[in-house]
């Protein structure tokens, strides 16, 4: 096995730019790849909600009929805002740095004061 | 072409027994990057087109006092726009993404496919139905070589030693992600309404011997083994690992082909050897040296009163500037070089200067067998490779009477 080469995963041929920034070529490409790995967790928790009702569960009748309580309801909060806190980390740290007063002319003395 | 009609329609592709069978995320994976591709065409195409009518267009001629002259000025125009260049980028990842997920099947599963191809050729002594010839010593064409054409890794000459079926088993599955389903479920369609054509336009053709040149895998040659069962029918291609699962598909389809290795430039076959040669969706992955010499060589190998036919997707003067600049964004973003410039080619020139006569060529659009068959009614829309209703098809008769009995 080890002497067949393996299969190629790279394009021949220059990949074409679609924007100015190529920053954003390369979102559109990760983004659709993370959006394939959503559907693809879509469709496993839909084939457990089927498999489950053709076991006689009706799983997705009684998510639908789920009420969470107090404690619940505060626990996913909790989720959900840290969740949207990992998101949007990149506005964190620019908010810290401005209420910091921090600027790149600052963190160039800084590197220059370490080395 | 009447009433557009957008709508996909999932059919899920044949099983045989050398197509990859994804595992469940695998296959949630490519159904994905089919709706994919299914959406650009019906949630972001139509904005394009919108973009263009209702604003672009009308700018540039109140600025200009006249309309854009060619694609090649709508493509200026256009390239900046936001929803243009979303639209194109979009359309790139979702043939980047298209090939990605068909290799985590491809890589998985290829040891089995190629030990069921080898059993097949072990218990049929060496090839009971068709053959396979390759030929090393082949020089590979620059225009297969030089970019990996629609963008599939490796390309069509990729070989990685002598039991190698991987472009073969990428290119099976992914075209049909590609074609969106629109090929059919043996990926076929071209094939299929290219022998039906000859069928009904010719009744009495009885072709002895078939050619297909460019086979790839093999699934547009299969229809013509199916329309004529007493011809022998042959194939070739550049790509070895192509040939080699084109022949094992064939093989466990019960098809009988031979296929070989060679260049349709040059064939090698002997003069008026073949009463009936075929291609499909062949032209606009060659050259412009290229194009001309094939049909020159479709002459040499005709029989006389023999014929060929070969399909593609129409010419720029079928439609509109818009709709040529649309479709022309493959030559940009899809790796295929020659697909513009061959829609600007005289195909009914090219046929008389390889020596048919102009009574003897036919330049028209054959009906899709399989969606006239399956009930689907479609426009043709550029920006997809999915053509409308029919593909367009150069038929060329040669001179003679025909042994094969051919009406002339």
């Amino acid at each position: 096995m080890s002497d067949v080469p393996a299969i190629k995963r790279s394009i021949r041929g220059r990949r074409p730019k679609f924007h100015d920034d190529p920053a954003i070529d390369q979102l559109h490409g990760m983004m659709m790849a993370m959006a394939t790995e959503m559907s693809v967790l879509y469709e496993r928790i839909d084939t457990m909600e089927r498999i489950a009702a053709a076991k006689g569960v009706m799983l997705r009748e009684e998510l639908e009929q789920f009420r969470p309580d107090a404690d619940a309801q505060g626990e996913r909060e909790a989720w959900r805002q840290q969740f949207l806190q990992r998101l949007f980390y990149v506005y964190r740290e620019e908010l810290d740095d401005r209420l910091a007063r921090e600027t790149d002319a600052q963190y160039s003395r800084f590197l220059q004061e370490i080395s | 072409m009447g009433e557009r009609s957008n709508s996909f329609f999932s059919v899920p592709q044949a099983a045989h027994a050398l197509l990859v069978t994804p595992r469940r995320d695998e296959a949630a994976r490519q159904e994905f990057v089919r709706s994919f591709k299914a959406f650009i065409q019906s949630g972001i195409v139509p904005g394009v087109h919108a973009s263009w009518h209702s604003e672009v267009k009308p700018a540039f001629e109140k600025r200009a006092g006249r309309a854009a002259r060619d694609r090649h000025e709508i493509r200026e125009l256009m390239v900046g726009h936001p929803l243009f260049r979303t639209y194109a980028s979009m359309q790139r990842v979702s043939q980047e993404l298209m090939w990605d997920v068909v290799l985590d099947s491809v890589e998985r599963e290829l040891p089995e496919l190629e030990a069921r191809a080898r059993a097949q050729r072990m218990a049929q002594g060496g090839g009971s139905r068709g053959s396979l010839t390759l030929d090393p010593t082949l020089p590979l064409p620059r225009y297969v070589t030089g970019v990996d054409i629609h963008c599939m890794p490796g390309g069509y000459c990729q070989d990685r030693g002598a039991d190698d079926l991987a472009a073969g088993a990428l290119y099976d599955r992914g075209v049909y992600l590609y074609a969106l389903g629109m090929m059919g479920p043996m990926n076929d369609d071209i094939g299929g309404s290219g022998a039906k054509y000859v069928r009904e336009r010719y009744p009495d053709f009885r072709p002895h011997r078939i050619l297909d040149l460019g086979c790839t895998v093999g699934h547009s040659t299969l229809p013509f083994v199916d329309a004529f069962p007493d011809a022998e029918v042959h194939a070739i291609d550049v790509g070895p690992a192509l040939l080699r699962y084109a022949h094992a598909r064939a093989e466990s389809l019960g098809k009988r082909v031979h296929f070989r290795q060679a260049d349709a430039t040059q064939t090698g076959f002997p003069d008026g050897h073949f009463d009936l040669v075929v291609s499909s969706i062949l032209f606009h992955e060659t050259s412009g040296k290229a194009l001309p010499a094939i049909m020159r060589e479709c002459h040499r190998l005709l029989a006389p009163g023999g014929i060929a036919i070969h399909g593609d997707l129409p010419p720029f003067w079928a439609m509109d500037e818009f709709n040529q600049f649309m479709l022309d964004c493959e030559t940009y973003y899809n790796n295929e070089p020659y697909w513009g410039a061959m829609r600007e080619v005289d195909q009914t020139a090219e046929a008389i200067k390889a020596g048919f006569a102009p009574d003897a060529i036919e330049f028209r659009m054959a009906p899709s067998a399989y969606r006239a068959a399956a009930g689907v009614d479609r426009g043709f829309e550029a920006g997809e490779f999915a053509p409308g209703n029919a593909w367009q098809v150069l038929v060329t008769r040669k001179a003679g009477r025909s042994a094969a009995g051919a009406a002339s």
